[in-house]
């Protein structure tokens, strides 16, 4: 154990004394700085609401003590403003009676919050609230930008710790640990454990950006469960570059494959889908899908672990073929 | 004890043999030389010995225990000194020395004292890329013996040194040998094996040529004359005599010597003997 620690440590001390590593690591989340910009206010710092004309005056008055106001014509309006991409309720007034209504797919906590919140500010009990729609609203390019950022996040504390193992087979350095006591279990933990830590660090930090905090307990699992992914993608590299140029032609080839088999689901007729299930990179963009959605993800979890532990065995012979670090252990 | 016998090695399964019919042993205590030039097979004999290589034919026995039934835990008693220096060129040398003391299950020399004893002290903290091919050469020694192995493996440990280091370098290993360690030496350097070796194995086209002590091989192949050179009339003349005729005796009576040498033959002469061609890195 005390190796396998020791092994993680020099390992993040290696990646964190390399300019590109560095790099590497924070492009996503310069990638997600990129993004909000692209898609405008999806992080809300201030609470929104929008209210229709129905609604009196006064009542308005009120709620701009709370909140950020925005107005449009009618209830028809309203309904399709509540259901874009952003977390926003809208007030009405039906029948004499306010009415909240929120999107369907938001978390439970947002509903009562925006209820509890409205009803104080307008000085009545809790008003109702209606949930109007269950369906995802966001836009493809916003789901498929996500996707990308997500899953080059997680790419990233792979690939690096890859170009690591890259570096130790350049210098041969790999041999002298071959000739210690660190067993080739102990070695592929030692590299995937960080990669983990960087993927999660890498996940986090794109979550927060894109104000998603109430999902980041469901991307932080995703990273957790892409364990073998980034096992995957650490000895493919390793295996196929023995130098660091070859490392950067191997990435060429890897890095296009591992964002886009996911994605390019969208694309493709539904009858053909089930050819993308032994894909990990297909249930990694189902989660993040689901997880925009704020739908419930875990048969696609699951499908993570297993199909990229399928793929982490093959991946794993022909790194023991290729760089015969253990001949006997 | 180290036994390897019989010890084939075929990389590419087509009965093309790197190494073939390698037998000897290295006891405790002692150091090994493994002589050849570069491809005579040093390299692969040292690696199926070390595990990187699996072994194909032929055992190889650590105190009389097959490799094939060594565990993980036996890399505590090994320690191996690469002929190019590998080390994690980001860390500094005392990192790496710290690093590497952590992969091992046994009580370890303090990396410091270790640095201090290659000549690296003031360098501790210098990250090794920074280090002359000749410091990170010690870097490598200094991490084969983190473990104090019983076993030390030394792959040309005095390449690229410059001489007063090379000679610290060489009480280094006198040193492992006299605490009772088995020493199995690679190199090509005749002048190293037979300044440290106790047994000398010359390897080539992989196999082995010639096996015995340094002095039990000079004197085999070496010329039993003594060449006396004396003074006569202000010039410098020189004799040869057999070492058992009694007329050396007489002569030396008989004129004013300066010098006198023995025949002695030198192991790269020796080397050209046995296989008839130049030791050559």
């Amino acid at each position: 154990m005390k190796s396998i620690i020791m092994t993680i440590v020099r390992e993040l001390k290696l990646i964190f004394r390399d300019g590109i590593t560095i790099y590497l690591t924070i492009s996503p989340a310069v990638l997600a700085l990129i993004f909000i910009f692209v898609f405008g206010s999806v992080q809300e710092s201030n609470i929104s609401l929008t209210v229709d004309k129905s609604l009196p005056q006064d009542l308005v008055t009120k709620l701009e003590s709370v909140a950020d106001i925005e107005y449009v014509d009618n209830l028809e309006r309203l309904k399709e403003r509540v259901s874009g991409v952003d977390s926003i309720a809208g007030v009405t007034m039906e029948d004499g009676n306010i009415r909240l209504i929120v999107e369907g797919n938001e978390a439970q906590g947002f509903a009562e919050s925006r209820q509890k919140l409205v009803s104080a500010a307008l000085d009545t009990e809790l008003i109702p609230y209606t949930a109007e729609t269950v369906e995802a609203q966001a836009s493809l390019a916003y789901t498929i930008s996500m996707a990308c950022i997500f899953l080059l996040a997680l790419f990233i504390g792979g690939s690096s710790f890859g170009l690591s193992g890259v570096s130790e087979r350049e210098s041969g350095v790999i041999r002298a640990v071959s000739v210690s006591p660190m067993t080739l279990g102990g070695y592929v933990i030692s590299k995937i454990i960080p990669s983990l830590l960087l993927g999660m660090i890498g996940v986090s930090a794109c979550t927060l950006i894109m104000g998603r905090v109430d999902a980041l307990p469901q991307f932080l699992l995703l990273a957790l469960c892409s364990v073998f992914v980034s096992g995957m993608i650490i000895f493919l590299i390793v295996a196929f570059a023995g130098n660091q140029i070859a490392a950067v032609g191997v990435l060429k080839i890897v890095m296009p494959l591992f964002l886009m088999v996911g994605i390019s689901a969208v694309f493709i007729p539904e009858r053909w889908i089930f050819l993308y299930y032994v894909f990990p990179m297909y249930w990694q963009y189902a989660v993040i899908d689901t997880v925009i959605s704020n739908g419930e993800a875990t048969f696609q979890f699951l499908m993570i672990l297993v199909t990229g532990f399928a793929w982490f065995i093959p991946v794993m012979i022909v790194f023991t073929k290729k760089v015969k670090m253990k001949a006997w252990r | 004890m180290i036994t390897v016998n019989s010890v084939y090695h075929d990389y590419g399964g087509k009965g093309n043999y790197a190494v073939s019919d390698i037998s000897f042993s290295v006891e405790s205590g002692k150091i090994f030389g493994f002589l050849g030039p570069s491809g005579a097979g040093k390299s692969t004999v040292q690696n199926i010995m070390t595990g990187l290589i699996p072994l194909q034919r032929g055992e190889v026995l650590y105190d009389g225990r097959s490799i094939k039934a060594l565990k993980t835990k036996f890399f505590n008693q090994i320690g191996v000194s690469f002929e190019q220096p590998n080390v994690y060129a980001k860390l500094t040398g005392y990192e790496n020395l710290k690093y590497f003391a952590a992969l091992f299950s046994v009580p370890t020399h303090n990396p410091m004292e270790l640095l201090d004893r290659v000549g690296l002290r003031d360098s501790a903290h210098k990250k090794a890329l920074e280090y002359s091919k000749g410091m990170r050469q010690r870097l490598t020694l200094a991490r084969a013996l983190i473990n104090k192995p019983k076993y030390l493996f030394l792959d040309e440990p005095t390449s690229g040194l410059d001489p007063s280091t090379a000679a610290s370098v060489r009480e280094l290993i006198r040193e492992q040998r006299d605490g009772g360690a088995a020493v199995f030496l690679t190199t090509h350097s005749m002048a190293l094996a037979d300044s440290l070796c106790d047994t000398v194995a010359f390897l080539d086209n992989g196999k082995i040529a010639a096996m015995d002590s340094p002095e039990v091989l000079k004197r085999h192949y070496g010329k039993r004359l003594v060449t006396v050179v004396y003074n006569e009339a202000g010039n410098e003349r020189s004799e040869s005599f057999d070492m058992n005729d009694r007329a050396l005796a007489e002569f030396l009576l008989s004129v004013n010597p300066i010098k006198i040498h023995s025949q002695e033959a030198t192991l790269e002469e020796i080397f050209l003997c046995v296989t008839g061609r130049e030791l050559k890195s």
